[in-house]
């Protein structure tokens, strides 16, 4: 090798000219969200130091460098459990388009845990598009459809908003932009998103069409989400690009409360039981409801539900009754099947049509933490499967809602189990299979 | 292999002001002077084509982030190199972590690329060889072969007359000769 007349290594340095105009391209196209560059960066003055200041500076300083040294490393996410961490923040805004026909409609949604709900709906039936948008507080809503030119609006129930929007935050949007778990997804390269460089991973779906994310490494939350379905030639298309934001302002342009300008307009006041109300299944006529369910800091599930025959309305109800604290025969388990939870009698109490809103608590068996469950009904002629997914707050949200939504089901006069109350059933029912 | 397009005119400061007015063609303009430079030096550091890349567009965001900060316009080129440099270390040390924190079938390390430096083994080797030299003798020859008018922006970046740019890169390239001839266990 003759590095003197140097055509070596003019040959290996060519290897940085390689995919050039790919990565300009990339670059520009991060910079177009980015930061303008002509905005200047806040500077400190200059700071005259007394001996107490540089004392404090200097103790800061030692601080400071203990912590980077031994306390925080810099932590880079992966897209396992980026659904959970979606979920945990307080606020997420949706904006890009989704592929209804052939036609891209604008697809957009902001939720603000307990503050703001908006939404953009776009539903189809065969050829049939009908667009809209709902728009919320926790004082008042309304909702708008473009196709009929009406919109619905009226007082909100604050507890019922507050409710729709940590199902919005904590199951709808985590499931919609990532899927009910992060199995499946493959890193594939990394690029840069409104300035921020983030890593892509993607997704091949069973049936044809892939997901692909792009995934901010420094938060662990997603960026950027687009979804190819197969294309009738053969090939795919782009069914939805979507940007993600979390933990942001309102948008500037949210709708108003107000309806639009010659849209019919109907009156009607939220009720407060319909904070009650989720998922749930059917088999044979028979229905379980799942009407609310609320993590108790991990320790345990307060489990709101209701089962019936809908098949035949003058069947009796299974009575599942007995003192506070006894065992139901219901077999909740995690996804995965590994944890089992005891189901414990609470009370149940008068609901629509001569039933029972039932409340029961769900203890994991091996006194680890409280999470998302689910129960398989198997009848000679059927079966169903119903999945749960408690809803997190904070300690004293948690501690108000838990009252307030007993009262929805309780008869007048009756009160409601505490959060301390339920943490000691809770705990009584871990001690006792120790 | 991509040919190299035409590198726009001007002086660097032009391209400078033109960005930080709103133009990002103009900061494009210093990506395409610049870049090829910018992942040789971040070469060095991580020894993997694909790596540096990505390691360069961090630079150049960085870079363009922080354009308003730049007192100089004049010294974008010595600006830029000490950004990247800074990157690198920042780059070791995560890398260092990464080393002792991750688990050795952690599914977040696929290399989506799995491409490596040059390609063939005899570039690679001289490219591993020339991220041993020391840094200034590195820098002087990343210039002389990745930029239309080295010496001129050994001046900025390097703080060297003509002469003395390539008094460093003589002595770059005969040390390179040695290591060479050291590795390969022959005279070159």
């Amino acid at each position: 090798m003759n590095v003197e007349h140097d055509p070596d290594l003019r040959r290996a340095y060519r290897c940085f000219d390689r995919d050039h105009a790919r990565l300009r391209g990339q670059l520009l196209e991060g910079l177009r969200d980015a930061p303008s560059a002509g905005m200047p960066r806040p500077r400190f003055g200059i700071l005259r130091l007394r001996w107490w200041t540089a004392a404090a500076a200097a103790a800061l300083l030692l601080a400071a460098t203990w912590a980077l040294l031994f306390r925080s490393p810099l932590v880079v996410y992966g897209i396992a459990n980026a659904g959970e961490r979606l979920s945990a923040c307080r606020s997420v805004r949706v904006e890009g388009w989704r592929d209804v026909g052939g036609v891209r409609y604008p697809w957009n949604v902001y939720v603000e845990a307990g503050r703001r709900l908006y939404g953009t709906t776009i539903s189809a039936h065969n050829d049939d598009v009908s667009t809209g948008y709902s728009v919320s507080d926790s004082s008042r809503y309304l909702t708008v459809s473009h196709r009929d030119k009406t919109a619905v609006t009226g007082n909100e129930d604050a507890l019922a908003f507050e409710l729709q929007t940590r199902r919005a935050l904590q199951i709808a949007l985590p499931a919609q932009l990532l899927g009910a778990d992060d199995r499946g997804f493959v890193k594939t390269g990394k690029s840069v998103h409104r300035g921020v460089r983030v890593d892509v991973y993607e997704r091949k779906q069973p049936r044809g069409g892939r997901e692909v994310v792009w995934l901010d490494p420094s938060s662990g939350l997603p960026a950027h989400v687009a979804f190819y379905e197969p294309a009738p030639d053969g090939g795919e298309r782009q069914a939805a690009d979507l940007d993600v934001t979390a933990n942001v302002p309102p948008p500037q342009d949210l709708p108003t409360l107000d309806p639009p300008a010659g849209y019919a307009v109907t009156r009607h006041d939220r009720e407060p039981r319909e904070a009650l109300g989720g998922s749930g299944a059917q088999s044979n006529g028979e229905q379980f409801q799942i009407l609310l369910a609320l993590n108790l800091d991990g320790r345990a599930t307060l489990l709101c539900w209701v089962q019936y025959d809908a098949g035949d309305p003058d069947a009796p109800e299974k009575s599942l009754g007995g003192p506070v604290g006894s065992a139901q025969p219901l077999d909740f388990r995690s996804p995965d099947g590994k944890r089992k939870y005891i189901s414990l009698h609470l009370h149940d109490d008068p609901w629509d049509e001569g039933r029972h809103a039932r409340w029961s608590l769900l203890v994991p068996e091996d006194g680890g933490q409280a999470g998302r469950a689910e129960i398989t009904i198997t009848r000679p002629n059927g079966g169903m499967r119903v999945g749960l997914s408690p809803l997190r707050f904070d300690r004293a949200e948690l501690a108000r809602v838990v009252i307030e939504a007993q009262k929805l089901t309780l008869p007048d006069g009756q009160q409601a189990m505490d959060l301390e109350h339920l943490e000691r059933i809770a705990q009584a029912q871990a001690h006792s299979r120790k | 292999m991509e040919d190299r397009p035409p590198q726009a005119a001007g002086p660097d400061a032009d391209r400078v002001r033109a960005a930080l007015a709103g133009d990002p063609a103009a900061f494009g303009d210093l990506y395409d002077r610049y870049a090829r430079v910018i992942r040789a030096v971040c070469h060095d550091a991580t020894g993997n084509l694909a790596e540096a890349q990505d390691l360069s567009q961090e630079v150049f965001l960085r870079a363009y982030r922080n354009l308003a900060t730049l007192r100089d316009a004049e010294r974008f080129a010595g600006w830029l190199v000490g950004i990247a440099r800074m990157t690198c270390r920042e780059w070791r040390k995560q890398a260092a972590r990464d080393r002792r924190h991750r688990r050795p079938l952690d599914p977040d390390r696929v290399d989506p690329g799995g491409q490596d430096a040059a390609g063939d083994d005899a570039a690679e080797q001289l490219l591993q060889a020339i991220a041993r030299l020391p840094q200034r003798e590195r820098l002087a020859l990343h210039l002389f072969y990745l930029q239309e008018r080295p010496a001129e922006v050994a001046q900025e970046t390097m703080r060297l007359s003509r002469s003395g740019f390539y008094r460093v890169l003589d002595r770059a390239r005969r040390r390179l000769r040695r290591a060479i001839g050291l590795t390969q266990g022959r005279a070159v």
